[in-house]
């Protein structure tokens, strides 16, 4: 535990050269010529993403490094895969896209890599201080990367709207990690954890972690996109460009759940069985459940009245932020382990319908939902991918996104409170609220005939991009039916996550 | 396993027929033809295999039979378990007769031919995956499996149904069928939460509290009923049958709303037979409120789908009733008239659908005398009607009876008050049930096909190949062989009602209360 074993942080170590590399790499090279850095940061990610698994594979786990303040464990190394692989698609779908933008290709690769890197230190650390650096890291690489069409009205608008809000966001986390350190005296999550403390801590300094917990809770709702701090996202989904939109909402939405579930694992629930937490668990929980319930009906009644692609997956975002939440709400490992499997197949499936909007945003130049009629005979493959993956989202068998509910749902009815019944019948009717928005896209798609006058060519797909869709396309059906692998892995990771210290 | 193999092969085979689809090409008129065998191929191996099940099926032996088993995530007691008891071959019999009829009729589609057949046997993954699962996650899998492809199938290949777009009858149908499941899926983790496993055969020893019993019980009852349909979420289901295109329709009259009852006989009531107990006497009002006003409404109406819409979801109310009842011999109706209306409503559609590709019409008062054009159509549309009046000699008649007899000996409390009403009123409205039924179709009959012959019809086509003419005589065959010798079906089916947890309970609990 007193150890440096500063080799433990290899990932981090490979994509923090991989970043210093592409970074004199860009320096070198024209600005139509960015071929080395892709090449470069594709190849960074794709060794610290197996270097990752490596660790998973042959080394005695749970380990830990700088004196306690970072760990390897199934959890972080869950996250770190699930984070490489959103790193490796993103890329991949802004090859596609840079190829419209006519400069800063090297930059929007190497900010991609900060990000990752930010995320990837997310997953490992566990100290309240880094945990806070790794987010900014992320989300000041966001904040670039949602300006970046410097030409563009709408993305400088979501770039701002995102900085400001972003940063007041920041501050409430800050302030909560204040309040938690007066309270507690130490940043390592682990002292949080350990009993000690829940008995030690008299009146006053309960109450006083509370609240740093309750600030922590407001800092974080906002990087999940959860009520009532959900504002900002329809617009910055809308504006930023359709690679940096999925990135924000798989690899930012999922980093702020890992801060999240490190939080209430240290700061809510002491013992590592997890049966009992702070006296006042309970109105926590109900605390949760309700920014559950309320951003799962905001989510999905907003998205209803969209008719824009893009605002449509930004609303439908907030309603799944409101999913995982649920898998938070019951507090125990089952629930821990439902969000990880939500994650793991939200990954797949919210990749699989933006690499589809990506593509065929670069023929027909819109994202109004109107434009999508037809796609079924223009473009068969696109509008497969694009069913497949709205009704994974949407959680209808055999998608995976369905066995991610469905494990949701299970653990929040283990419960068994009147809370997490009705709790349950509002995801319930978010269900179907939301197969009714996702079947209105699907409607266009082979119902209707394109409007007269819309581009018509047919839609060619680059080899990258379709390697991209079929590799979705697979893992939204194998993480539907083949589930046992991936649910032993989510327990792996919630069981080590439970045993934290 | 031993013939465990056999259950496999009856989901396996469309299964396999979807996949194949998939890597099919259709670009002229053969590659449609090689489409359509494979799926009929797919078809008639299930049938077989449901024969064979039904044919093997020991009445004395094991309740559930052809048993696959294998652990799926063993960490959540979750399990793929494939088998049947009677009721469940009973149903089994009749998707695999309704799809193997509705892949005939489904030949008159010219359009997008491979996605058609896919999506229809993906639809028959689902609903034989639901007969067959004895595992509550993956019955709910597949329940849920079979309404997507179904959205598709009425919103490509659909026709308008009266005022009602097709997008919008298909969306309906959708949303209800979800919502069921959804508020249905609640109530099974609430099962789960108490017995720690998925398996359905541990149902029957749960022995869960009353409380719990009478708590839960309406949420899954409410969650099913929305598919059965029961009145009053029964709107979907006439628009939804009218937008479809024949082999959905056939499907979806014929199997989809045999789901929900089915659901609640071996699911609701197996877990719950106290909550049931307690809640049967609104479900005895209800139904009767699905068999009289359902047939009223289906008077009324002038589409021919419209009527026979209206008529199956007034049918059901029998099925309900006989549900009700929960004494052996009104179970066996139940399910029984769950097989011989599927099969009769199936082949209503597959003929409606037969001239309405011909007219482009469905409406009673534009048609006339068809009979003297399309006189093979026109008979078999006599004999479905006689079938669907109740006449002796058709499956219909003899669960009809059943179902009546059986809730003529119930007596039904109404939860709540202190009511109670005796079996003889809702057979009373049963009976009359029958007598509006024969009066709209009658009436179709007369006025479609009878009559003065409408001179805009004057170049209409009769079924006159053996491919046109199979699906029909096939399920009339079927429909007249256990009309008339009920007991081949019953015998099974009546074995699966016997070996039902609470037809045993229910004697017991009475017997101790006095």
């Amino acid at each position: 535990m007193n150890d440096w074993n500063v080799l433990l942080a290899m990932p981090e170590w490979i994509l923090g050269v991989t970043v210093l590399i592409a970074l004199f790499q860009d320096a070198r090279t024209r600005y139509d010529d960015k071929a080395g850095v892709a090449r470069t940061a594709w190849l960074g990610v794709v060794l610290a993403t197996g270097w990752a698994i490596g660790q998973a594979l042959f080394l005695d786990l749970p380990r830990q490094a700088f004196l306690g303040h970072y760990g390897v464990n199934a959890f972080s190394i869950i996250f770190k895969v699930i984070f490489g692989c959103t790193a490796l698609f993103i890329l991949t779908m802004a090859g596609t896209w840079l190829e419209r933008v006519d400069r800063g290709h090297g930059e929007f690769r190497l900010l991609a890599l900060l990000a990752t890197l930010g995320m990837f230190f997310i997953s490992s650390v566990e100290d309240f201080a880094a945990l806070f650096v790794s987010l900014e890291l992320i989300t000041i690489s966001f904040y670039c990367l949602t300006g970046f069409k410097r030409n563009d009205e709408r993305s400088i608008e979501a770039g701002i709207k995102y900085v400001v809000l972003g940063a007041l966001a920041s501050a409430f986390l800050m302030l909560g990690i204040a309040f938690i350190y007066g309270a507690t005296g130490s940043l390592r999550l682990a002292d949080l954890a350990t009993a000690k403390y829940a008995a030690e801590l008299g009146h006053a300094g309960g109450a006083l972690l509370q609240f740093g917990v309750l600030l922590t809770l407001v800092g974080l709702c906002f990087k999940i996109a959860a009520v009532p701090f959900q504002v900002w996202t329809p617009d910055v989904y809308e504006g930023a460009a359709s690679p940096v939109t999925a990135f924000l909402a798989m690899g930012s939405k999922a980093a702020g759940f890992v801060l999240l579930l490190k939080v209430v694992r240290a700061c809510l629930g002491p013992g590592p069985s997890m049966d009992a937490g702070l006296a006042t668990a309970s109105a926590w929980v109900g605390l949760i459940a309700l920014i559950s319930a309320a951003t799962i009906l905001y989510g999905n009644l907003g998205a209803m009245w969209q008719g824009n692609m893009k605002r449509l997956l930004g609303y439908s975002s907030i309603g799944h932020a409101g999913y995982v939440l649920m898998g938070v709400v019951a507090f125990d490992q089952a629930g821990f382990a439902a969000v990880l499997y939500y994650l793991m197949a939200y990954l797949f499936t919210v990749i699989a319908v933006f690499a589809v909007v990506v593509v065929v945003n670069g023929v027909i130049r819109s994202h109004a939902i109107d434009d999508y009629a037809g796609l079924g005979r223009r473009a068969p493959f696109l509008a497969l991918v694009l069913t497949c993956g709205l009704l994974s989202l949407a959680g209808v068998p055999p998608m995976a996104g369905f066995f991610g509910k469905f494990l949701v749902f299970r653990a929040v009815v283990a419960r068994a409170t009147p809370i997490a019944y009705a709790l349950a019948f509002v995801g319930a009717a978010g269900v179907v609220i939301s197969l009714y928005y996702y079947l209105c896209v699907v409607k266009r798609l082979y119902f209707h005939e394109p409007a007269e006058g819309t581009h018509l060519g047919s839609i060619t797909i680059s080899r990258p991009m379709r390697t991209v869709l079929w590799i979705c396309l697979l893992g939204i059906f194998v993480l539907g039916m083949v589930m046992r692998p991936f649910v032993s892995m989510a327990e792996r990771a919630a069981e080590a996550l439970a045993a934290m210290r | 396993m031993g013939w465990g193999g056999l259950s496999l092969v009856v989901l396996i085979s469309p299964l396999a027929a979807c996949l194949r689809m998939f890597f099919m090409k259709e670009e002229n008129d053969a590659d449609k033809d090689r489409i359509r065998r494979t799926a009929t191929l797919a078809t008639q191996l299930s049938l077989g295999a449901a024969i064979l099940m039904w044919i093997l099926h020991v009445p004395g032996g094991d309740r559930f039979q052809f048993v696959v088993d294998v652990p799926w995530v063993p960490s959540m007691g979750l399990s793929f378990i494939l088998g049947v008891d009677g009721i469940g071959i009973a149903m089994v019999l009749l998707t695999s007769c309704v799809i193997w009829a509705g892949c005939y009729v489904s030949r008159s589609i010219q359009d997008r031919v491979k996605e058609h057949y896919i999506l229809l046997m993906a639809l028959v993954v689902g609903v034989f995956g639901v007969f067959l699962s004895l595992d509550l996650f993956f019955f709910y899998f597949f329940y849920e499996m079979a309404v997507i492809p179904m959205y598709l199938l009425i919103g490509v290949w659909g026709s308008r149904a009266a005022q009602y777009s097709k997008e919008y009858a298909t969306m309906k149908l959708t949303l209800y069928l979800t919502a069921g499941a959804v508020f249905a899926l609640v109530g099974l983790l609430a099962i789960y939460n108490q017995t720690h496993t998925f398996d359905m055969r541990a149902l029957a020893g749960a022995n869960l509290s009353a409380a719990f019993q009478k708590t839960w019980f309406p949420v899954l009852f409410l969650g099913f009923a929305c598919i059965i349909p029961m009145w009053p979420l029964h709107s979907w289901s006439p628009i939804g049958h009218a937008a479809a295109p024949s082999a959905v329709s056939m499907l979806h009259a014929g199997v989809l709303m045999k789901l929900g009852a089915f659901a609640v006989l071996r699911i609701a009531m197996e877990a719950f037979p106290i909550g049931a107990q307690y809640w049967l006497g609104w479900i005895g009002v209800i139904c009767c409120m699905n068999i009289i006003y359902g047939g009223l409404v289906a008077m009324a109406q002038k589409d021919m789908k419209f009527i026979i819409g209206f008529s199956s979801s007034s049918h059901m109310g029998y099925v309900l009733l006989g549900l009700a009842s929960m004494k052996v011999v009104g179970l066996s109706g139940a399910v029984f008239l769950m097989f011989a209306h599927g099969i009769m409503t199936a082949l209503a559609f597959g003929l409606i659908g037969w001239f309405y590709d011909q007219t482009h019409t469905r409406v009673v008062d534009d048609l006339g005398g068809m009979i003297k054009k399309l006189p093979f159509a026109g008979t078999c549309f006599v004999i479905m009607a006689m079938a669907s009046a109740g006449l002796p000699g058709f499956a219909n008649f003899a669960s009809e009876l059943l179902v009546m007899l059986g809730a003529w000996k119930a007596s039904f409390t109404l939860a709540g008050t202190s009511l109670t009403i005796p079996g003889w009123i809702p057979t009373m409205a049963a009976v009359w049930g029958i007598v509006i039924s024969a009066t709209y179709l009658l009436r179709a009959v007369r006025d479609a096909w009878l009559g003065p012959p409408n001179p805009r019809w004057a170049d209409l086509k009769d079924a006159t190949t053996r491919r046109q003419k199979t699906p029909f005589v096939g399920l009339i065959f079927v429909l007249m062989l256990t009309g008339c010798f009920p007991s081949l079906l019953v015998d099974t089916i009546k074995d699966g009602v016997k070996k039902l947890n609470f037809t045993k309970t229910v004697v017991i609990e009475k017997e101790a209360s006095r």
